[in-house]
């Protein structure tokens, strides 16, 4: 069921204006963190 | 995590950064960081919309079938303990790329729970687009190294 794939469907438009907070409470747009340099998003299935 | 969090140098050495996204509190991302020994930033997306932009999947059988067990069966033996649900049980995790060019190198949405992306991959992805980024910006050395990458 992996879903591993170099032509991705995302719309990464979208996803950059998600708007997310950081451990300081801060909030975001995911796209600010990928402004200046590669990314790798790690999402994690939960904290725990 | 436990996979990714041992490829953080090479990313970083490729001139990337490891971001994790979350769908708990800031607090039990703090919590998550001192637990799995993750030094980089966290982020959390309790309403799940990233998750679901980011083309992830979610539901009660894609944490309870016969391959997410055999997938907690191997991750314990393995030496990982799973904490207290903390967030969205049915939620599925995944890994994406993303450059500044908006673009997706590398996109996978686990199909269960414990599925393990293929790091490796990913890892020659992101040290490829991290050399042709150098020589991009003006870094000479690494002409050498883009040589030998494959057209």
């Amino acid at each position: 069921m992996s879903a591993t794939s170099e032509a991705s469907p995302v719309s990464v438009d979208r996803l950059g204006a998600v708007v997310v907070k950081g451990m300081d409470g801060a909030e975001r747009p995911l796209k600010e963190l990928w402004a200046d340099r590669p990314v790798v998003f790690s999402f994690v299935r939960h904290f725990g | 995590m436990a996979q990714l969090r041992l490829a953080q140098k090479r990313i970083q050495d490729a001139g990337a950064e490891v971001v994790v996204v979350g769908n708990g509190r800031p607090e039990q991302a703090r919590e998550f960081a001192t637990a799995v020994g993750f030094d980089g930033p966290i982020y959390c997306d309790k309403s799940l919309e990233a998750y679901k932009e980011a083309g992830l999947k979610r539901g009660v059988f894609r944490t309870f079938n016969p391959k997410s067990v055999i997938n907690a069966v191997r991750a314990f033996f393995g030496g990982n303990r799973q904490g207290r649900t903390q967030g969205d049980p049915w939620q599925q995790g995944g890994l994406l790329f993303i450059t500044p060019d908006f673009q997706v190198h590398f996109h996978h949405a686990d199909g269960v729970a414990g599925e393990r992306p293929d790091v490796p991959r990913l890892l020659d992805i992101v040290e490829e687009v991290g050399a042709r980024r150098r020589l991009t910006l003006g870094d000479n050395d690494t002409t050498a190294k883009l040589r030998k990458l494959p057209a």
